[in-house]
């Protein structure tokens, strides 16, 4: 099943991945583009947001939208994110698949037609974005930083990721600052679109009953007239493990403190897959699951949280657990869960809790290739990766974990940053 | 038992609607080519059902948030709880609770029919003790509290408490750390009782099974009218 993945390295930094299957009624296209995270991301974040309202050829989000509707209802939509020191842009579609459609039109290809317009033909004059254009997005960037400010969860987890990557660009935010989205203009924009399309590493994917080279064909027609120069080579600087812990405590109006913990996982920066599944597979067992330790001791023991769970980020080399917890019980949950980290290490990893990981890493990688979206989200994860990874090997490096790697990438951790959110005991709806 | 076949020749795709004997209805949506398969099984009881009926007696009201806490609880037995045992297939199991339901689901690539029967066998056992019920409270208390720290979700319920001044779709599904301190095994029995008989059920099954899987499952675990 999963042997359908094809990857085209068609130029230098620009790869066309596909997954042809008449399996879906919605096909997928999206493209991607990684840049280094720098100091000021602001003109490069709000790219894929201003570039999917309209161009040269919709000139208005009223016109664009039009086109979408005679498309049979396609979808378009913009991402951001982070892989390693790393931004991720992306605008993506969705449509209905070209054996459905009335007249036998070829949806797939118009679509891929109206992305590349998308991103080839802004709706610039005189080498700057149309102004009424770009304020439109600086205000919903504003909001979406404030949303992000508002939902505490993530608010922690971004104060953790600032104060843990000190002097780092990792620990910037996507966004960029309020103050800096409202500096934009539509020259300072431009010039960061016109170096994102020379310099970034791009990932085009296409999932559905479509001919992926004509896809590709139409791509590299528009790419070659691109100057493409200093191409990006990814990069993301790895800390192995942390000296001392840092430890930070705000105070702000909520009802319920927050918990987020970053661990450095004794990682390398040129670490392959396999070995990056061992440590993987200890992230699980500690923290990923229902059947995790986290789980099961912090919040069904003791009752502390209604959520405790430990990610990997391992691009970063990082692990970072997450926990709502009443304020005067924080320090009581993070010893618990150091508790139970330093149990794992001390080697008390049963054969029983790798059995549940394999089951579960078996279950999830089958599902991967069950919808279109996930498999594009799997070609991206992999944008600034040198090698193209498919979930059945994922799989096989996950099911060759024993216990003793668990073990061993147990001990590998180091505690680096603690941050805790605490209410202030003033009542937060007056 | 009454099964329909419901299908649409333009997009290729059918799904089956089943009355089952014991009085559950049964949806089951095979979609070939897929190596997942999800199972949904859920009662006709929400967050704005206030009232439960005793036998012999008059109907009284529940403290709000019952029926959320009762999904909490449902996951838990005399022996292992049900996470424990969708562990050992390797499924992800959840759950919610909204204004007019509760849904038990799983999702899985491997073992369709085990974590079928996991999942019907669990709802049907409900297994409660004050013990087990206080020490929910201190979880959902904190379920409640994260809730509160959400502005989107507090601007709907404001909504709402201004456009319904009776309806209890205004209460707030998980209830309030006062009212679920109300919450007793027994209590918990009774809304059982009340709500989950397979009259008052659904069970939605999709991807990679058939209407003979789900059945010979079913047929075996649900309890009988």
């Amino acid at each position: 099943m999963q042997n359908i993945f094809k990857v085209l390295n068609v130029a230098e930094g620009v790869r066309i991945c596909s997954y042809n299957t008449t399996q879906f009624k919605t096909g997928r296209l999206s493209i991607n583009l990684a840049i280094p995270m720098c100091t000021n991301v602001a003109p490069f974040a709000i790219l894929p947001y201003l570039l999917a309202r309209s161009s040269k050829g919709y000139p208005s989000l009223m016109l664009l939208n039009k086109k979408l509707e005679e498309l049979y209802g396609a979808s378009l939509s913009s991402g951001l994110g982070k892989h390693g020191d790393n931004l991720i842009l992306s605008i993506k579609m969705s449509m209905v698949d070209d054996r459905f459609a009335l007249s036998g039109e070829n949806i797939f290809a118009e679509c891929a037609e109206l992305l590349f317009d998308i991103v080839f033909n802004p709706n610039i004059l005189d080498d700057a974005f149309i102004l009424s254009e770009l304020e439109v997005e600086k205000r919903l960037m504003v909001e979406r930083i404030e949303g992000e400010m508002s939902d505490k969860r993530i608010y922690a987890l971004n104060q953790m990721e600032e104060y843990m990557f000190e002097g780092d660009l990792y620990g910037n935010n996507i966004y960029g600052t309020i103050g800096s989205v409202l500096m934009l203009d539509g020259k300072t924009v431009y010039e960061a679109y016109k170096k994102v399309l020379e310099t970034a590493l791009i990932t085009v994917n296409v999932v559905g009953s479509v001919n992926s080279q004509a896809i590709a064909d139409l791509f590299l027609e528009k790419i070659e007239k691109i100057n493409r120069h200093s191409v990006m080579q990814p990069k993301t600087k790895v800390i192995s493990s942390a000296v001392s812990v840092k430890e930070k405590c705000e105070t702000l109006a909520v009802k319920q403190g927050k918990l987020v913990m970053g661990f450095r996982l004794g990682m390398t920066e040129k670490m392959d897959n396999k070995s990056r599944m061992k440590i993987n597979a200890m992230v699980n067992i500690f923290g990923g699951s229902t059947y995790s330790r986290l789980f099961m001791n912090v919040r069904e023991k003791l009752s502390l949280c209604y959520y405790c769970s430990a990610r990997a980020r391992l691009t970063k080399g990082i692990m970072i657990v997450q926990s709502g917890v009443e304020d005067e019980n924080i320090s009581v949950a993070k010893e618990e869960i150091l508790h139970q980290l330093k149990d794992m290490a001390n080697g008390n990893v049963t054969d029983e809790d790798i059995e549940k990981y394999k089951l579960f890493v078996k279950d999830t990688c089958g599902g991967i290739c069950d919808s279109p979206v996930s498999i594009d989200a799997w070609m991206r994860d992999q944008i600034v990766e040198p090698s193209f990874e498919t979930p059945n090997e994922r799989l096989e490096h996950s099911l060759a974990v024993t216990k003793e790697d668990v073990i061993a990438a147990a001990k590998a951790v180091t505690l680096d940053t603690v941050y805790m959110l605490k209410g202030d005991n003033t009542d937060a709806d007056a | 038992m009454l099964m329909r076949k419901i299908k649409n020749s333009l997009l290729g795709d059918l799904y089956y609607e089943i009355d089952h004997k014991s009085g559950l209805k049964i949806f089951v949506y095979p979609k070939v080519g897929y190596e997942s398969s999800y199972a949904v099984f859920g009662t006709n009881y929400g967050s704005i059902d206030t009232f439960i009926k005793r036998q012999g007696e008059d109907a009284i009201k529940i403290p709000e948030g019952t029926a959320h806490f009762l999904e909490h609880k449902l996951f838990e037995s005399e022996e292992q709880d049900a996470f424990e045992r969708f562990a050992t297939t390797g499924a992800s199991a959840n759950a919610f609770t909204s204004f007019d339901k509760t849904c038990y689901l799983f999702s899985c690539s491997n073992k369709f029919a085990e974590n079928l029967e996991i999942l019907l066998d669990f709802v049907q056992h409900p297994y409660f003790t004050q013990e087990t019920v206080e020490k929910e409270q201190g979880i959902i208390g904190q379920e409640i509290k994260m809730y509160q720290d959400v502005p989107s979700w507090q601007v709907l319920f404001n909504l709402f408490r201004c456009l319904f001044h009776n309806h209890p779709v205004k209460i707030d599904i998980a209830g309030t750390v006062e009212s679920i301190a109300e919450i007793s095994a027994e209590l918990l029995y009774d809304c059982y009782n009340n709500f989950y008989n397979l009259d008052n059920m659904v069970l939605a099954c999709a991807g990679n099974t058939t209407v003979e899987e789900v059945l010979s499952v079913v047929d075996r675990i649900v309890k009988k009218r």
